[in-house]
Formats: C-alpha cells, structure tokens, sequence
C-alpha cells in the first residue's frame, strides 16, 4: 500500500468539500475491493474520503410506498433488514449471496453499486428492480446509470446517498456462482413491477443489461417455459478461466428460467 | 491412548495466542522482498539495482553476486539415479520459470522493501518455454546437466505384461491429466534468520516440516558447521508437503541476515505461494488393464510423465516414483509394467503435496477398474472384491506389512446398504437424473527409516518428551503425549512434548510421508518404555522392592501392596539421573495405510454443476491414537481430494502466465461444497512398528477424488470423457452432457 492522506467526514457535504483540490482522491465505502487492490499497489490514492463516518447513510426506510437504502448500509444489514424482508424478499436473498460473512459484514450497497464490477450482484437488483440511485446532486435511474465496464454515470464529485427500490408485485435473483470467488458468472433477476416486468443480468458482459425478449415473452405468459427457448448471443459475453462465452450465454436462459420459476 | 482428546493446542491457537513465523520480530529486523521473473523463461540483459539501493530506509540488495559460491540442495535419490537441475537461489543470466527470485531487497519496513522493489529496472529477452511435461521431453535441454530435461526415471515390472495383454479377453484403458494444484496452507512460507557474529551462529526461524534437515542443508549451503545452525519451527499454519523442503529464499534470507548482522524475515503472500511454492500432482498418466472373462486382473501396464519445474527440492523426485511403486495398489495383479518420468519444465517447482504420487497411481487405477467393469458388464464392487489381495498376516522380522482389504469392501456394502443404493440409483436414471456411484480402493504406503525420540523425567515430576519428527497443525502434541502417558501410567497433562527446535530435539527426519505417528510415535513408545523401565528400576530401590512389582499412576510410583510410596518429583530429585532414554527407532518395515471409499454424485443437466450427494470412506489406519485427530486427517484429506476432483487447477496459459494468481481464480473449497460424511475405520494393527500404526494423513486425497470421479463419470453415462481433465468443472460437464445429446 502506498501513503495517502485520510479523511472521514461526518457529513455528506464535507465528503464533497474533500474530495476538491485533491490530486486523486478515492471514495472508501466498505472498502472490499479498493483496499485490497490498494494493498496490491494497483490503486494508488492520494486521499482516501471514508464515507463511515457519515451515520445517515446507514439504514433501510419507507420512501413513498419504496424502500430506500443508505449507501452505507452493509451486504449483511440489507439481508437482515425486515422491511427489506418483508417487501422485497428478493433483494435480500441476493444481499445475503454476496461474497463471504466478513465481506457481507463490511461491504455496502453503496460501494458496490459505485464500483459497478461486471459480477457484482446488486446491479441486476437495481436495473432488475427498476431500482433510483440517489446522489447529492441528483436522482440517476439504475437503467441509466451502469455505463459500462467499473463504469457509472457518477461525476467526479458525486457521492451516492442511497438507493430507492420501488416495491415489485414479485421477484426473485438467481445466480450461478464463480467457484473460486463467488461472484456471479451468471446472476439474472427477474421482476414484476408497476412498470411491467424486468430481466436483469450481471456477470455475463462487460456491464449490468436488460433482456427485452424475455421481458416481451414474460409480459404475455409468465412461466420459465417461455424463457426456455431464448438465447442470448454468445459474441458480447465475458469469457475466462471458469465459463466462455457460450457457456455463459447458455447459463444467462437457465438462471433466467430459474429465476422466473422462483418468482412463483 | 485410544481416547478422543481434545487438542491441546487448540486453546492458545483459538484465541489467537499461536506463534507463528510472522509474529516473530527480534528488535532491528529487517524485512526482505523478492523481485521476481515476470517471465517464464528469458535471458537477462539488464539487472539495474541502483536507484532501489539509494531508496531511504532500504539497507541492501542483495543479487547473484551475493549468494555465488554457495553449495547446492540435495535431492533424494529415492528409488534410483535422479539428475538434477542446478539449484538457483538469485539468478543473472537466465530465467526459466516465472517468479523465479532475480533480486532480494532488504529493508526496515515492509513497505520501504516494496518500494524499492518497484525502482530495480530488470530486463529479460524472451525464449521460448516448455511449460508442459510433453513438451520438455520434446523440446531443447533447458539445462546441460539434464539432458533431454529428463531427470528422473523409474521402472517397475513384475512377470511378462506383454503377454498376459495378448492373451486377455478385455483390455481397457484410461488417461488422465492430472491438475496442478497448490498446497495452500493457511500459513504461507515465512523464514526469520538471525546472525549473532560473535559466536558465529545462525538462528532459523521457519514453518519447516523438516527442522533437523533444513538445519544441515542450510549449514551445508551457507558452508557453516551443522553445530553453528539452530533451526525452530513454532507454531506452523499447516504445510501438505508445501514446506518439506529448504527454498531458495530460505537461503537468501539466511545470507542477508549473515552480510547484515541484522535479524532478517520474508514472510510469502498468497500470490507468492501460488506463484513460486512448490506445486502438487501435474502429472499426465495413461494405463492399460487386461483381465480375463470372470474379471479376473491379469495385467496392468501404466505411464507417468511428471512435470518437475525449473528445480527440485528435497524430494523433488518422491511424486514420480511413488506413482510407480505403490502399483498394482490393493489388487492380486500378477504381471504389471509401470514407467515414470519426471521433466525439467519452466514452471514453478513439484513438491509432495498431500499424497505425492499416490493419489496419480490410485485415479489411473481406480478409472482402469471402473472402465473394465462397464466393459464386462460387472458390477464395479464385485469386480474390486474379485481382485483385492486376500488378507495377509505379515510379520515384523521380515517386515512385511499386514492388510485386509476384503473387510472394508464387506464394510462398505454394507454401511451402504449396497445393492439397495445400486437399486435406487437405477430408478433415478431411469427417471432421467443424472446420477451415479463412484468407488474406489487405495493404499498409502507411510514411510521407512528411522525417527529419533528422548524421553525424560523432569525435577518437578513432569514427563518431557521430545521428537525429531515435527507439527504443523495436525495435533502431534496431544496425540504423542497420549502415547508417553499411557506407559507410565499418568495422564497426558504430565507430558510435555518438544518438537521443532533442533536445539531442544534429537536429530531427525520431520513430519513427511504420513510416518509421523507410525514412525515417530513409535519410537516414543520405545523411548518411553526405556525411561518408565529405569524410573521403576529407580522407584525399587527407593520402594524397597522388585523393580517388576512398581506400579504407577500419576501420582507417582507404589510398591505392589501400595504401602511405599514416591512422588514422580521425587523421584527424580532423588534418583542419579533422569530416567531419560534417548533413542534412534528404525522400523521393521512399511506399514501401509488402506482403505475404500463411496461417493453419490449428481450433475445438473442444465449447469453441468456436480454436486457430491453422499461419501462413504472407510480407511485402516492400524492402532489409532487418538480418533479424533485421525477423523480431523481424513476429513482434512477429503477436501482437498474434492478440491482436486472439482474445484482446484493452476493455469498457465501459453505465455507462461499464471492465470490463477489468487484465490479468486484458483477455487479452493469451501465448507459449502462438502458433502456430510459417513467414516468408518478398521485399525488391523501394522506388524512394522510396536505402536501398531499405518499412516493415515494423506488417505483422504487418495481416496477420495478416485471415487468422485468415478461417481460423475458414471452419472455422465452413456457420455464420455476420452481424456479426463480434472477438476470436473460446470462447464466442463455441461459440454460432455450436450456432445452426448448431439
């Protein structure tokens, strides 16, 4: 780990306020993935600006008929909340799916949705729920705001306050796991919202994506059957080590069709 | 003895009070980092240290020219000639496997090392690699001395194969590529060395498996007197074979502390271990097995190529001539023809991990069996019971071990309930499930030689008892104070055990082969019945009675009729020495570990996703010192052998990268991805040593992957795997289900 200069604001607007004049500041939230590449030397930040100091970013709240979650609310407390228990099961079936205990324990929703990693889980629940990510500046909707690979529509001074989820009528998140990492090589999330129904893929490319095909299949008869048949092109998938690109494309039908069986 | 104790290890190590290489820091130490090759093999035309050296906080780097001159590692001949190639320990001119040690920089912190390592400017011109053991035994010599890269080779023929071959009815065949696998302690490599420059010693701190060795190489290397070099193993986090040996960096750490006169560490990261420790199995086998009509074996012909890396450690050459010998295994074959070789290759070093060639000899063997039953249309059991060795008495003066192995297969079907399984299995296919039963029969061979013991009676009444063999995690204190208490009739609190420190411990071999109990135990056995044989010769005299009718218990010696009494204390304050026996045991012979396994297994039709529903293993580990510990073993041994059936491989692509360089790549397993299992142990005692033990540390990663495989192999049916590649990966399942349905 290189030197860098700490900072732990205890409010939104002095985490913005540090972030300026710095040379190559860095946002910590529960630091699963910047403090190990750290420690590797791959990621070197003058400034770390560690958000957990900020307590109203912790916790689950109604928001109008949704639920919002802090950006700071842990893997483990998103799994373990009620509300989120009892509203959108879902959701916290795949917080409770993420890495290991002591990541659950230390990762925040925040901080993954952030890094937007390619097999992180909470973007299919995001984009699969037609989930807002709010920041101090702005509401950005999930189908907006994975741009890319570890790429998001955040600017450079935007920290993310929490995010909404509007509640599904039903849903449900199927992932097939990295054997190593637990990441998701495939994880689909499937949803029946107010605005029709949603399939939400992570793992599979460089970014979270939607399925129009099944959603259109899904909206006239709601069964795995009719995920069945449909295949996604194998050219835009990841492939490495643990699944090609075929394999992956194959994995996206299955866990979709599982995820819509699961639904009910 | 016999009794399920609780490690008495456990209660420090639990509340994080264990002492391990890292927790050490002697004041002024200093903190070494290895710059290491980026490639696998190359030239090297520039090694620019200059700008590292002139780092604040940095107090030398040390290069080639700081360790030339120094002696080599031996490499044990085991079983015939083995030509080695040199042992490198800093290199200038070539590089032949990536993360080969080029440069070493010693600093005051840790971070001001790495910072320096990252100003050293090094260079290398790219040459080609011969990563694979078929391509090293094609390619150009990567070394003179090892010409054709050929280093070892071994042959084991009985009778006339050939012919029973061109006589048999069936003749089946199977070929494997054995994966690579990292031994992956919790506890990666570390070494502390201290040189105190006036009375000329070293001091060596490291998580050895073979302290008394590590001692007399190292003495040897650095050209030093053995007495000049003290070698502690403390607390070890574990080792599988990873630590069997003296590393390179051992030696450079060691040389820094001499030049520096300052206390020096390295302590590997996980990526380092994946990277440059010593890797398992790798090997590529084929087998041929000819039997007649009613199943009988007539002939086993078998090929091992092994893939060494760019040097070998100690028992570099162990993994391909354990292949070899352990064959025909359990089974009555009366002709067989087996071949291993072992190649220099530009990867990272072979070790004996867990197993060391055994688990090799045992997949090929188990896969010809399972094969050659589908191709008589026998049922697999049947066909094992048909060929097992009828059981064999043995006996010490010849040092011929004792097995039986027709007892656990009758054990196996029946704690299986075999036929009914076999039956519902049947049904759930014809259900369309893809499921299948897998078994398999092993041996594990545990070690020859000699271990050394000393057992005395210490002034305040406690037992000491000290050994040559060492500790790494698996109990060895509680089970050998176990062994010492039960002759002296106290109980295991009075025994103190010594291990690990060559200063503190009779000169000996170390915790390798599965011999540690067999061998070690029992010379504390003998050692220990020396000394409470002189502590009641002792007792008489101050008793006054026959040395014959004392009695103890642990509160001390009796007279027969408990009338006179003495306290172990005082005995030993009063008695002319210290009851102490010092002992070299060297046993009658092999005993050898055997066993058999059932595994249930499922694929996923639609993943290709394994899942292990059931394991059944039944293991003979002859007289068990405790049973808790030996359940521990196996346990431990059965998940790294399902590791190696379905999760573990170390990738190189054709660069020569590591594509596995962490744990997010390479897939170690879990809790989760056990299967709950149902043990069982026979103990026919061993005739080759007076405690009566077989080996039992490496039995898991024997058995247990054999029966996996077989298992998945069997639910793939009617699909095939021509060449089985494990680890039986999703994708790798999921493509043989499709070809089948194609």
């Amino acid at each position: 780990m290189y030197a860098f200069e700490y900072h732990k604001p205890s409010s939104v607007e002095d985490a913005v306020a540090a972030l300026s004049g710095k040379d190559d500041p860095k946002i910590v939230a529960g630091g699963m993935t910047l403090l190990p590449t750290m420690k590797q030397r791959l990621a070197a930040p003058s400034d770390l600006i560690d958000l957990g100091g900020i307590a109203k970013l912790v916790g689950v709240r109604e928001d109008g008929g949704a639920l919002a979650v802090g950006a700071m609310t842990t893997h483990a407390a998103v799994a373990g909340n009620d509300l989120v228990k009892s509203r959108i099961p879902a959701l916290a079936n795949l917080a409770e799916g993420i890495g290991d205990p002591q990541v659950r324990n230390r990762g925040t929703i925040g901080g993954s949705v952030a890094n937007a990693d390619p097999a992180a889980d909470y973007p299919a629940g995001l984009v699969g729920l037609g989930a807002t990510v709010v920041t101090n500046k702005r509401e950005i909707a999930a189908d907006d705001f994975f741009t890319g690979l570890f790429e998001t529509a955040l600017e450079e001074d935007e920290l993310i306050t929490s995010v909404r989820f509007p509640v599904p009528q039903k849903a449900a998140y199927a992932k097939f796991a990295n054997p190593a990492s637990r990441y998701a090589i495939v994880g689909v999330f499937v949803a029946q919202t107010d605005g029709g129904i949603r399939v939400a893929v992570t793992g599979a490319k460089g970014s979270v994506f939607r399925v129009a095909e099944m959603e259109q299949a899904l909206s006239g008869n709601f069964s795995a059957d009719a995920v069945a048949g449909i295949k996604v092109p194998a050219d835009e998938m990841n492939g490495d080590l643990h699944a090609s690109a075929e394999y992956r494309a194959h994995l996206v039908t299955v866990m979709a069709k599982r995820a819509v069986a699961a639904v009910g | 003895m016999g009794q399920p104790l609780r490690r008495r290890e456990d209660a420090a190590l639990l509340r994080g009070q264990g002492h391990f290489i890292d927790d050490h820091a002697p004041p002024g130490c200093l903190h070494l980092v290895f710059l290491r090759s980026p490639l696998a093999r190359g030239r090297i035309t520039g090694l620019d240290c200059a700008a590292a050296r002139a780092l604040p906080g940095v107090v030398a780097v040390l290069t080639a020219a700081d360790v030339r001159g120094l002696g080599r590692l031996p490499v044990n001949p085991i079983g015939g000639p083995v030509q080695p190639p040199p042992f490198p320990i800093l290199t200038d001119d070539s590089v032949q496997a990536l993360g080969q040690p080029v440069a070493a920089v010693v600093a005051e912190t840790f971070s001001a090392a790495l910072d320096a390592l990252e100003q050293i400017d090094l260079d290398i011109e790219p040459l080609p690699t011969l990563l694979t053991p078929t391509a090293a035994l094609a390619g150009d010599s990567l070394y003179p001395e090892v010409p054709g890269n050929l280093a070892v080779e071994r042959h084991y023929s009985r009778g006339d194969a050939r012919a029973a071959f061109d006589a048999a009815a069936v003749v089946v065949e199977a070929q494997i590529c054995h994966p690579r696998l990292a031994p992956s302690s919790l506890e990666p490599r570390a070494t502390l060395a201290q040189w105190d420059a006036t009375a000329a010693r070293l001091t060596l701190w490291s998580g050895t498996q073979t302290p008394h060795r590590l001692r007399s190489d190292m003495a040897a290397i650095l050209g030093l007197e053995p007495e000049q070099v003290q070698a502690i193993a403390p607390d070890v986090g574990g080792a599988f074979g990873l630590k069997a040996s003296l590393y390179p960096e051992d030696v450079v750490v060691a040389q820094a502390a001499r030049q520096l006169g300052r206390p020096v560490k390295w302590v590997a990261s996980r990526g380092e271990e994946l990277l440059s420790g010593t890797h398992g199995r790798g090997a590529e086998s084929r087998g041929t097995l000819a039997l007649d009509r009613e199943g009988r074996m007539l002939a086993l012909e078998a090929d091992f190529l092994f893939p060494l890396g760019y040097w070998m450690p100690f028992s570099g050459a162990v993994p391909a001539w354990n292949a070899a010998r352990i064959l025909p295994g359990p089974y009555a074959i009366t002709d067989y023809s087996v071949t291993s070789r072992a190649v220099i290759t530009n990867t990272a070093p072979l070790g004996i991990y867990r197993g060391a060639g055994r688990p090799e000899a045992a997949l090929l063997l188990e896969r010809l069996v399972e094969e050659a039953a589908d191709q008589l249309g026998m049922d697999p059991l049947e066909l094992r019971r048909r060929n097992l060795a009828p059981s064999q008495a043995g006996d010490a003066a010849s040092g011929r071990d004792s097995s039986d192995y027709q007892a656990l297969t009758t054990e196996l079907a029946a704690q299986s309930d075999y036929e009914t399984l076999r039956a519902e299995i049947g049904q759930r296919r014809n259900r369309g499930e893809k499921v299948g039963l897998g078994l398999s029969c092993y041996v594990e061979p545990s070690g020859q030689g000699w271990e050394s013991a000393r057992v005395s009676l210490l002034p305040d009444g406690c037992i000491q008892a000290a050994t040559g063999s060492s500790a790494q995690g698996q109990g060895r204190e509680t089970a050998f104070a176990q062994i010492v208490a039960q002759v002296f009739g106290v109980t295991p609190e009075q025994v103190e055990v010594l291990h690990g420190d060559t200063a503190r411990t009779p000169a000996g071999i170390g915790a390798l082969a599965s011999r540690s109990t067999p061998i070690g135990g029992s010379a504390l056995l003998l050692a220990a019945r020396n000394s409470r044989e002189q502590a009641g010769r002792q007792a008489a005299a101050l008793l006054d009675c026959e040395p014959e009718a004392v009695l103890t218990d642990e509160a001390g010696l009796h007279s027969s009729d408990r009338d006179a009494h003495v306290s172990w204390a005082e005995l030993a304050r009063k008695s002319n020495d210290a009851c102490e026996s010092e002992i070299v045991y060297e046993a009658a012979g092999e005993a050898w570990g055997f066993g058999a396994c059932l595994a249930v297994a499922t694929i996923d039709q639609e993943t290709g996703a394994a899942r292990i529903e059931r394991l059944i293993y039944l293991d003979d580990a002859g007289t068990l010192v405790n049973p808790l510990l030996a359940e521990g073993q196996i346990h431990g041994g059965i998940a790294q052998g399902l590791g190696e059936a379905l999760l573990e491989r170390l990738v190189y692509n054709e660069e020569g990268e590591l594509l596995t360089g962490s744990l997010m790549d390479y897939a170690l397993p879990r809790a989760d991805d056990m299967p709950a299992l149902q043990l069982g142990h026979h103990s026919t005692p061993s005739p080759c040593n007076p405690l009566g033990a077989r080996g039992l540390g490496e039995s898991g990663s024997i058995g247990a992957p054999p029966a996996i495989l077989n298992a998945l192999l069997d639910a793939l049916k009617p699909g095939k795997l021509p060449i089985l590649e494990p680890p039986l990966s999703s994708e790798t399942l999921w493509r043989a289900l499709r070809k089948e349905q194609e």
